[in-house]
């Protein structure tokens, strides 16, 4: 009986069928090994969904710490992206600050003091046509936003938890609305809830007390170059030269000093080869097992 | 909105709010609740942002005199709260929609006619506007879905009562299904109500009897003063809240002794039913039409009429020219909607007749006394 609806035809105008949102949550130290005590950055990005609206008008999420990480420790407020500064006080509308003063477009603390979530992360544009005395105080709608391709809504940093350990972050509590109608002040804008996905809504990160290093960096001077495989074929092949971090210098990660670590840096370097292995980027704990050690690698804490 | 704060202003308009909604409640005034409607008015516009403006503290607790804003009901006006108030913020005007639209007119073959049964035109996200196709009835009445977040109101069941010929019930819920899952709402009672009682709006009716969450509403007069909750019929205009969403219903006797007018507070649509539409309108009681006509164009005073719209297309897009009663295909029919001009017309034409009707051909609609 209900596949009658066959015989019926839907005229739908193309701004009212459903619409969709998807944030996503990531962090350059997703997935890696980092120090005690480090800076984990993250961001949120939001894209909504093409055609069948105009584009963003509020998006809300909260940040939450896992509830099996070993520790947890204070999320601070995110930064507000110039992009969505209509999205937050004073000219756009979010919740106030700390002491109801400011802007917590970045997301309120919530929680005991050392261990804060951040919640409502986002604000609203003003779609009202008409201005707040102390938020929305920009009344012109701006059209399209996160609609050709993720827009920064959010992008913040805390410091890692000194507990080794798996730790996860996610969004969760996700609210979007899109601008169905478009109207221009004093007129106003129509907005509708979008059905929110997060992908990824989640990034996890291994806090290690491994030494923490730069692989390539033989020398620890802070850069990786040429002078780094100089430095290891000194200790090679004129010796008695002594190795700060030897992992630093484990350039193909094989966990033996040889030549071809040298080798290796120099590919890298000058012959298109590929990166090193991690951490080559940042500091890092060495990801793999071997004897080799790190005793002192200064540009990493 | 605190008390906490020192302002003999602020705590003035705090307690004329209190007021307000004390007031609404013990007088039945129809609530906006859940919505952010904080002056009661019937709408969510600026004054309602202006005051929420000075309630939102975000996730902390609610400060006193806020928690009409506090609509997600978890003791907190926050930015959560303020999504459900942008979605509902309708500001002084309508919510806007569309009627650019081709009615299924029928077809000069009916017997190889390739339209569905019923045609169905969202007018915006939740209002709907169904049509029988006139291959299936010549009379093709015009059927209305409209949405609260409590009830779905329907308006009318059609021409056929066969549900294998023509499924209203199942094509309903379908939109009522997919309204539901796009909006986050529990099932919401459906009502079936009828512009008036004649075989061509209520055909449909059985097909609705006995479906979960469903009540269809009698076809007596008194049996729809009893469900509006008239008590002076037809002299009274009650309302009819369908979760954020206010209907005035009105009795129009005249046509026929159980016809309903039904404005639609949010959308700004007058359904009239056959009283006016582009068409033939038929007048059994006299007295009573000019009445209600007149009745009508009071209740519109100081009102924005965005459209009124009828339940049948039986004019032609020339003026004054109709299609033949029991014509089942209609190229170049008129519009449906109508404008509030077209009903003042109406009212002057038959408050002009007095107590001669007479047959009177007018550009949109003809007025034909039985």
């Amino acid at each position: 009986m209900r596949r009658l609806w066959l015989l019926a035809v839907l005229v739908l105008p193309s701004s009212l069928s459903a619409q969709t949102a998807t944030l996503m949550l990531s962090s350059p130290q997703a997935g890696q090994a980092i120090a005690p005590g480090s800076i984990v950055e993250w961001s949120i990005e939001v894209s909504v969904s093409g055609g069948d609206n105009e584009g963003l008008a509020l998006v809300l999420v909260d940040l939450l710490q896992d509830a099996a990480n070993p520790e947890r420790v204070d999320l601070t407020p995110a930064l507000v992206p110039v992009a969505m500064t209509n999205f937050s006080r004073p000219e756009g509308v979010s919740n106030p600050g700390p002491g109801g003063v400011g802007s917590g477009y970045g997301g309120t603390p919530s929680g005991a003091v050392g261990e804060r979530d951040l919640l409502q992360i986002g604000g609203a544009q003003n779609t009202f046509g008409v201005s707040g005395s102390g938020m929305g105080t920009v009344v012109d709608v701006t059209a399209a936003v996160g609609q050709s391709g993720p827009v920064l809504v959010a992008q913040g940093s805390f410091v890692a938890p000194t507990a080794a350990g798996d730790y996860s972050y996610h969004l969760v509590e996700g609210v979007v609305n899109v601008l169905s109608v478009l109207g221009t002040a004093p007129g106003h804008s129509t907005a509708v809830s979008a059905s929110v996905s997060s992908s990824p809504g989640t990034f996890s990160i291994e806090v290690s007390s491994a030494p923490q290093f730069v692989r390539g960096d033989c020398n620890v001077d802070a850069s990786t170059n040429i002078a780094d495989s100089i430095h290891l074929l000194s200790h090679l092949f004129t010796g008695p030269l002594v190795l700060s971090c030897d992992d630093a210098c484990d350039t193909n990660d094989d966990g033996t000093l040889d030549l071809a670590d040298a080798v290796t840096l120099l590919t890298a370097l000058f012959d298109g080869g590929g990166p090193l292995a991690d951490p080559s980027d940042t500091c890092g704990a060495d990801p793999t097992s071997d004897t080799l050690g790190c005793v002192d690698f200064s540009e990493c804490p | 909105m605190r008390f906490s704060t020192d302002s003999a202003m602020t705590f003035a308009r705090t307690a004329t709010r209190c007021l307000a909604l004390c007031a609404a409640l013990l007088f039945s005034v129809p609530l906006l609740a859940g919505i952010g409607d904080s002056d009661l008015d019937g709408d969510v516009d600026a004054v309602d942002f202006a005051a929420l403006e000075s309630c939102l503290d975000g996730p902390v607790a609610t400060s006193p005199g806020c928690e009409l804003f506090d609509l997600s009901n978890n003791g907190t006006v926050d930015m959560r709260d303020f999504a459900s108030f942008q979605q509902n913020f309708h500001g002084d005007g309508p919510i806007p929609g569309t009627l650019n639209v081709t009615w299924i007119h029928g077809s000069p073959s009916c017997s190889s006619d390739p339209n569905p049964p019923i045609q169905v035109h969202q007018y915006n996200d939740n209002t709907f506007i169904l049509r029988q196709n006139k291959c299936l009835h010549y009379e093709a009445p015009f059927i209305y879905v409209l949405f609260g977040d409590e009830k779905v109101f329907i308006q009318d069941t059609g021409a056929t009562s066969s549900s294998s010929a023509f499924p209203i019930q199942a094509t309903i819920q379908d939109i009522i299904d997919t309204y539901e899952v796009d909006h986050g709402l529990a099932p919401l009672d459906v009502i079936v109500t009828h512009s008036h009682s004649h075989g061509d709006h209520v055909a449909g009716d059985g097909q609705f009897s006995g479906e979960p969450n469903t009540t269809v509403v009698g076809l007596s007069s008194f049996a729809v003063r009893n469900f509006f909750g008239f008590t002076s019929w037809p002299d009274e205009v009650v309302t009819y809240d369908l979760g954020g969403r206010v209907l005035d219903v009105m009795g129009i006797p005249g046509h026929q002794a159980a016809s309903v007018a039904v404005y639609d507070r949010q959308t700004d649509i007058l359904l009239t039913g056959d009283t006016l539409y582009p068409g033939r309108l038929y007048i059994n009681d006299w007295d009573e039409y000019q009445d209600s006509t007149q009745r009508m164009v009071d209740f519109t005073i100081g009102l924005n009429i965005e459209h009124v719209l009828g339940t049948h297309i039986e004019m032609s897009s020339t003026p004054g020219d109709d299609y033949p009663i029991g014509t089942v295909y209609q190229p170049d029919e008129h519009v449906l909607q109508l404008g509030i001009e077209h009903l003042i017309e109406l009212n002057d034409a038959v408050q002009a007749m007095g107590a001669s009707p007479s047959f009177e051909v007018h550009d949109d609609f003809i007025i034909f006394r039985l």
